[in-house]
């Protein structure tokens, strides 16, 4: 007899290096599934440099993840659900991770027996994020760059690795490594994905040969197909654009938050092609 | 609170009664001559009168309390001091065999009858690794959890959250092992020192040390 709802499906977004839009992949997937009906559940596990609070307009009376964590605070205080807020047909509650000085002070100090108990708490959560009122569907768990304590604890309790590349040689290579040093200890499935690619239609024929020179990399550095790599997203100087603007506008007081594509501009190519390689990500390809 | 052992000492440093439920655990009579030395030590180096309450070595934590002209030592897992256990310990001892201190004539058979009194003290509120396999400086570490084999970390993890539990809980806890497969699981990861076993009722019960 199992106690547990064996649907939930979770994925860890991780990356070798920061700046490759690992938060920013892991908001657009949370959202475009709960837009889709489904009961998602996004947790900032990136202590070292929070970002997720810049997508969503956080309640200042939800407590940070950290204090779930780190100070048995409740689970229930410390995710918000954002179903009503962004008009999403499914639900999505968000866990963020506390950005301020001393929090992170404090992550950088973390030792094994700190680690533990956050490994401990977050087995905890993922076992009531499957009972109600959550009934969580998708667990998707945006971690630091590179390995931390973290990045351990996420890819242990997640049933697939996404890591997100850009085509830049310290980082493709990078990342090539970092997965070689895991793959041998990781229980779960290993997924890759090119993010911040530009996007130009006369490209195409060029992007396959990238795409076969990326996966004879893993091949030769990890081993024949021990890894997916699902394609890339492209980017362009639309969404470029977009990201720029609320930037600036931020900058000037206003308090917008970062564009999610898969929200505001749901037919550009970046939110389509995200949107296609969810099954795979998830292992719903038939 | 896992408990390794139960030493009595008297003031002297020698070792009178000694419970142990762990196999890697020091002798006893170097132990008493141990920490009777620290003690006398760190009173002589502090001119304090309090005395060292725990010491930590290898994992494990000796706490230690005085009565008289003996002292309970106590080892455990856990660097807060076990007081209440401390205290029922001293004074059922002080109770039983407080006179026959006075006047003894070094038969160290006369407390043996105590062993089954610190059995009856420990049984409730602490857990005693009968299997004597859980390796106080091994534990299940993030880092140590992602070291083990694939088919080992998901029980690892699931006796993680629990901290102890049947194997029935166990696998409860897991997503998708066997009764079977949990239960050779479990088998590898008390091999491997990480946990412990303890008997409840008629259940067995599997726990790791945090």
């Amino acid at each position: 007899m199992r106690l547990n709802n064996l649907t939930l499906k979770s994925l860890a977004v991780l990356s070798h290096k920061g700046g490759v839009g690992k938060s920013s992949i892991a908001v657009n997937l949370a959202v475009h599934l709960a837009k889709e009906g489904k009961s998602v559940c996004l947790l900032d596990n990136d202590f070292h440099g929070p970002s997720l609070m810049t997508f969503f307009k956080k309640d200042p009376e939800v407590q940070w993840l950290n204090n779930y964590l780190l100070n048995n605070e409740p689970a229930e205080n410390c995710l918000q659900n954002f179903s009503l807020p962004l008009g999403l047909s499914g639900n999505l509650w968000i866990g963020f991770a506390d950005p301020g000085s001393e929090s992170i002070h404090n992550i950088i100090r973390i030792d094994q027996d700190t680690s533990f108990k956050m490994l401990q708490n977050l087995i905890r959560l993922k076992k009531q994020l499957r009972k109600p009122p959550y009934d969580i569907e998708y667990l998707i768990m945006d971690s630091a760059a590179g390995n931390t304590y973290g990045t351990v604890n996420v890819m242990l309790i997640t049933g697939a690795s996404l890591f997100i590349i850009k085509i830049s040689n310290a980082d493709i290579f990078g990342t090539s490594q970092m997965i070689a040093g895991l793959y041998k200890q990781l229980k779960s499935r290993s997924l890759v994905l090119g993010n911040l690619i530009p996007s130009t239609d006369e490209d195409s024929e060029k992007f396959t040969d990238i795409k076969k020179m990326i996966e004879e990399l893993f091949n030769k550095d990890i081993g024949k197909n021990a890894v997916e790599f699902l394609g890339w997203i492209p980017t362009d100087q639309k969404l470029q654009k977009l990201e720029f603007n609320a930037a600036i506008r931020r900058l000037k007081g206003d308090k917008v938050s970062r564009v999610i594509y898969t929200l505001n501009q749901p037919n550009h190519v970046f939110s389509k092609t995200l949107s296609k390689i969810i099954p795979s990500l998830f292992g719903e390809v038939e | 609170m896992i408990v390794y052992a139960v030493y009595i000492i008297t003031t002297d440093g020698r070792t009178i009664v000694a419970e142990t439920f762990h196999e890697n655990i020091p002798n006893d009579i170097l132990l008493g001559g141990l920490l009777t030395a620290l003690q006398n030590m760190a009173t002589e180096i502090t001119k304090s009168k309090s005395e060292m309450k725990t010491i930590e070595i290898e994992g494990l934590c000796y706490h230690i309390r005085s009565f008289g002209l003996i002292r309970i030592v106590l080892v455990t897992n856990l660097p807060r001091s076990p007081d209440d256990f401390l205290q029922t310990l001293g004074l059922r001892f002080m109770k039983q065999y407080g006179e026959t201190l006075i006047d003894w004539d070094s038969n160290l058979n006369v407390f043996l009858p105590f062993k089954d009194t610190i059995k009856e003290i420990m049984e409730i509120g602490t857990t005693i690794d009968s299997s004597k396999s859980i390796i106080p400086s091994k534990k299940l570490s993030p880092t140590e959890i992602f070291s083990l084999p694939h088919q080992l970390q998901a029980t690892a993890l699931a006796i993680v959250s629990l901290e102890r539990g049947t194997v029935q809980e166990i696998a409860n806890e897991t997503e998708e092992e066997s009764l079977q497969m949990i239960s050779a699981n479990l088998s590898s990861l008390l091999e491997l020192g990480f946990i412990g076993k303890t008997k409840t009722k008629e259940e067995e019960v599997y726990f790791c040390s945090q």
